[in-house]
């Protein structure tokens, strides 16, 4: 990990010119003061909700006579989740859902990275349609799945008519709901992998691989030894920020199948809204919350731990 | 202007007579209608144009400001409640679903009309929607001795909207009871050019309840003279109207009919796709509008249906309009001077003639041999005797959720009917106990 | 002599036409989609008259999106030049500078744990922040927001960009008597373009796609942004599919513009031009 390589400033500074503090804070001092702005609006802006979010998770929070009323209620709000049918199928749903889709997502984002960053021609081109589903508000592909998956109007069953094949209800069977979302997942986010992948390539070193080519190193080869290598910490860091914001998917789901058929799509974070903001259950979706938070950091610390233990054969 | 409105701001005028006589003789030209400017919160929807039609004719009538604050559907609850959080809610009047509103009324959230207006009543005229508008603390429940919490703004209930030409051709009558719909949607299903039929299963609950409510049943009821409650989902008649909605639900939809939306089916009979289905009356700008309807002038509207034609059950699913407690004094009059005009005859009358669902009996009444808006709203005049409530406790959210849950699963069969009732009563049995209601022990236990 | 078509020259070919069909089709289909009457899209009608009614709507409607568009790019573009400023430097001096390892551990997990909560979670903190400061309903209060919530993700990527960096071009900086500073701004920055390019474009359509936040923290025109408005045509009893379809393709637009210009920037020439140099 980058951040515990030691640091080794071998050179000699030479001797100060001009006023002394001027010269630390552009020289000695900036490392501080480099940090500095980003801790305060994390601190000042983030620690009270991340506090007030863990205080309420062991609160039963609600509205009584016009005021927000806290009480404790220890760990009740964390057993109680053991007996909510639809935050167990919800938390199920959602793992098995980061699982495929952040695994198919850097595979594809970095098959798609390489394929573009070696291609001469169009290379602007495809850079830019590979790009284009993430400009795309999400709730706007929800409706634009909606027009490809609809039952009574939708393209693919137009299509299918058409060729005289059946008619599927993609967004309504236990069978086919979930895959139809891991589709739209896949086709909308794999670009976010494949922008970062692509960038991390970019600002490779090259003398590296030239000379493995020079060397007569075959393609493959050149790939497996040089290539993912150096780009390993990018693929690692990129997945793990895809990992973090598929934990959150809401928007697609709220168009495409609100959680149906039966319980089939329900994830976590749309259920997690559902509670605080409807139900009004303010102690309990903050301990869902929490614990969403938890599942992440597992996550988190396997990727860490991959990683690692990769670099550590490299 | 009309002698209701005026009769209704007489005690007003006589309250703060002293400080208008002042005010006249400063300015000279007071208006007894003078009014702080208010905002409204309100979401767009088929009858937001209609909505902003009554404003402006308040607005022209009065000389008072009030503001629309339009924002998606899906934030409404959100900025609702931020509203009434902070140290001064930033909107006068917020419009509140019927399956919201009893957080805002058991929270103190809104503040009721006699501590703001103490010598207003609700004119008899109004609907009260099994009393949608009220909210009696003790119990903590809608009951008809609570005091005036929200004012009913879209008199949504649940009619059944049926294709008049293909029921002309076939010979057919409106249907009355269930049979009736099971024998019409057979004779009139022809997939995949049209289907008989469809529920909405995404989510179901507010669906099924016409069905529900139609045998008896109720999810909880309240004896009002012990102050008990007991939760009745697993009770016969609930296992009746379940086995008819499944069936219905399977028999005559669209292969897609286990994750069929509100909008869904709306396009569906839109389209010229369906021939009947139930619905709230706010949907019917939809198959009138050339624009969005390939079946203009050959929808009808009815009352739902029931097991006989007396026992009928459309279930209201309205929107009222509340003033939240944190507000100065003058904001919270001025919001409700303009609802409480908004309640008189003639403005209900503007509003349903600009296309919005009014919530007075005697504006359905004056409008059902309308040219125009009387196909449905004769259906809503004769629907009144029938409307059924939902749950209004303030559990009603985590209580319907469990309904949701338990209904898809029976849709796509994961449980049967029966243990999907069971399921639901053991779990809402649970949250009323949790709630600390005074529960009877479920009848199975 | 890289024109002769390998086995694997093939198999990348065939990949890429593959990806850009299956990205294209999803695309086309609502921009067909956008020209229709709505009575037509329901009805799944194959061809109608094309009509330009659902972009009129846009303008002519409650919602007035070229406001909103104003406001979205103030908010999206605002936020992200803050964050590239305040992360880069961030993430520079976590990379590159001695500190206690705890001190870094704790940074990291402070920043990953921002990442991780619900957004949910800073809706009614940041409602009441905003309006204390008088900023509620404008696209302030969304920079504030996106800030926030988008700095964790760009020092995350960041950080693995300035690790790439060699270290003997900063020590030859050092030789040369160049302060820290001017190490970072000439010889670090230039290297590192691609990946603060990339950085900037992520934060910019994060904040450009927001739709939490800009619900929560505006309610007029005055503060709304596009996803906001998209959002209206997504109502309880209907979906405006005509509108909602135009409302995407055009919300997808500036945001296109804006990334043909920043991808160039993701370019080995640049890189390497400063290694060489």
């Amino acid at each position: 990990m980058s951040e515990t390589t030691p640091v080794t400033r071998k050179a000699k500074r030479p001797a100060t010119t001009g006023p002394r503090g001027v010269r630390w804070l552009l020289d000695a001092g900036f490392k501080y003061w480099a940090l500095a702005p980003a801790l305060a609006i994390l601190a000042l802006l983030t620690l009270y909700p991340a506090v007030q979010l863990i205080r309420m998770s062991f609160s039963s929070v609600g509205y009584a006579g016009g005021h927000i009323a806290w009480s404790p209620v220890g760990l009740a709000n964390f057993t109680q989740i053991l007996g909510d049918a639809t935050a167990m199928v919800a938390f199920r749903n959602t793992l098995v859902f980061v699982a495929i889709t952040v695994a198919c997502e850097t595979l594809l984002g970095l098959a798609l990275a390489l394929a573009v960053s070696e291609s001469r021609r169009l290379s602007g081109f495809y850079r830019t349609v590979l790009m284009l589903p993430v400009l795309i508000p999400p709730i706007g592909i929800g409706a634009m799945w909606l027009m490809m998956y609809d039952f009574n109007y939708g393209f693919i069953d137009k299509v299918l008519s058409a060729l005289h094949l059946t008619p599927q209800p993609w967004l309504a069977t236990t069978r086919l709901a979930f895959p139809s979302i891991l589709v739209v997942d896949i086709w909308h986010w794999t670009s976010f992998l494949f922008l970062i992948i692509l960038a991390g390539l970019e600002s490779l070193p090259q003398d590296i691989n030239e000379a493995a080519q020079i060397d007569g190193a075959s393609h493959f080869q050149r790939l497996w030894h040089v290539t993912l290598p150096l780009l390993r910490p990018t693929i690692t860091v990129a997945a793990m920020l895809r990992t973090i914001f598929a934990f959150k998917i809401f928007d697609e789901i709220y168009l495409l199948t609100n959680g149906g058929p039966g319980d089939s799509t329900q994830v976590i974070t749309p259920y997690i809204q559902q509670v605080f903001f409807i139900q009004g259950r303010m102690g309990y979706a903050a301990a869902l919350a929490v614990v969403t938070a938890l599942l992440i950091t597992i996550f988190v610390i396997v990727y860490q731990r991959v990683d690692a233990a990769l670099s550590g054969q490299g | 202007m009309n002698q209701n409105h005026r009769t209704q701001a007489g005690p007003r005028f006589r309250r703060w007579g002293i400080a208008l006589l002042l005010t006249a003789a400063v300015c000279g030209v007071a208006s007894a209608q003078s009014q702080p400017p208010i905002t409204i919160l309100i979401n767009t929807s088929p009858w937001l144009p209609s909505f902003k039609s009554l404003v402006s004719q308040y607005e022209k009538e009065t000389g008072n400001k009030v503001n629309l604050n339009v924002v998606p559907f899906a934030a409404m609850i959100q900025k609702s409640l931020n509203a009434v959080s902070s140290k001064t809610s930033e909107y006068d009047i917020l419009n509140l679903n019927e399956q919201w509103y009893s957080q805002f009324y058991s929270g103190g959230l809104v503040t009721p009309i006699k501590d703001i207006d103490p010598s207003y009543t609700l004119p008899k005229q109004v609907i009260e929607y099994a009393y949608a508008d009220r909210w009696d603390p003790k119990v903590g429940a809608s009951t008809k001795n609570g005091e005036v919490y929200g004012f009913p703004i879209n008199g949504n209930i649940q009619l059944l909207f049926y294709r008049k030409d293909l029921f002309a051709k076939h010979n057919l009558q409106p249907p009355k009871t269930w049979a009736d719909v099971e024998k019409d949607a057979k004779i009139l299903n022809d997939p995949p050019n049209v289907y008989g039929f469809v529920t909405r299963t995404s989510p179901p609950n507010y669906n099924f309840q016409a069905w529900l409510h139609s045998y008896g049943g109720t999810i909880i009821s309240l004896d009002q003279s012990t102050g008990t409650w007991s939760v009745n989902i697993d009770n016969a008649a609930a296992h009746q109207a379940l086995d008819e909605w499944l069936k219905l639900t399977w028999s005559y939809s669209p292969p897609n009919y286990a994750n069929m939306g509100q909008s869904d089916e709306i396009s569906l009979m839109a389209s010229g796709h369906l021939a009947m289905f139930i619905v709230a009356s706010a949907a019917e700008s939809n198959f009138t509008n050339p624009n969005t309807s390939s079946v203009v002038g050959k929808i009808g509207a009815a009352v739902t249906p029931g097991p006989t034609a007396d026992a009928r059950a459309p279930t209201s699913g309205i929107w009222v309009m509340g003033i939240p407690h944190n507000l100065p004094k003058a904001k919270q009059l001025a919001a409700a001077k303009f609802l409480e005009w908004a309640m008189t005859k003639p403005a209900e009358l503007a509003y349903a003639k600009a296309g919005g669902v009014p919530v007075r009996q005697d504006v359905y009444e004056e409008l059902a041999k309308d040219p125009k808006y009387g196909w449905w709203m004769q259906a809503v005049a004769d629907s009144t005797p029938y409307i059924k409530a939902q749950v209004r406790i303030k559990e009603t959210p985590q209580i319907l959720s469990v309904i949701d849950r338990v209904l898809g699963q029976a849709v796509i069969k994961k449980m049967t009917a029966d243990q999907a009732l069971k399921q639901a009563a053991t779990e809402i049995h649970q949250i009323m106990v949790k709630g600390g209601y005074k529960v009877a022990p479920l009848s199975s236990q | 002599m890289r024109r002769s078509l390998t086995p694997y020259g093939l198999l990348r070919t065939v990949l890429i036409v593959v990806a850009v069909i299956a990205t294209l089709l999803p695309v086309l289909v609502t921009l067909v989609t956008s020209f229709k009457i709505p009575r037509s899209i329901i009805a799944g009608t194959w061809f109608s008259t094309p009509t330009l009614q659902n972009y009129a709507a846009l303008f002519t409607g409650s919602g007035n999106f070229l406001r909103l568009t104003g406001n979205s790019l103030i908010a999206s573009l605002g936020s992200t030049l803050i964050i590239i400023v305040v992360a880069s430097l961030a993430a520079y001096s976590l990379t590159r500078f001695r500190w206690p390892r705890a001190w870094t551990v704790t940074v990291i997990a402070l920043l990953l744990f921002v990442q991780m909560l619900p957004p949910i979670v800073f809706v009614g903190p940041f409602y009441l922040i905003s309006r204390n400061l008088g900023i509620y309903d404008t696209p302030l209060a969304l920079i504030m927001a996106y800030m926030v919530l988008n700095l964790p993700l760009a020092v995350f990527i960041l950080r693995n960009f300035f690790a790439d960096v060699p270290r003997e071009l900063e020590d030859a900086a050092a030789v040369d008597g160049a302060t820290r500073l001017g190490t970072f701004t000439r010889i670090v920055l230039p290297i590192t373009t691609p990946g603060i390019a990339a950085t900037g474009i992520l934060t910019f359509i994060f904040a450009w796609n927001d739709f939490l936040f800009a619900l929560s923290l505006t309610t007029t025109p005055r503060g709304m942004t596009i996803p906001v408005g998209v959002a209206n045509f997504a109502q309880n009893y209907q979906i405006l599919y005509g509108n909602l379809t135009a409302s995407a393709i055009y919300a997808a637009v500036p945001a296109i513009v804006l990334v043909v210009f920043a991808q160039r920037y993701i370019t080995k020439g640049l890189a390497l031009g400063a290694v060489k140099g």
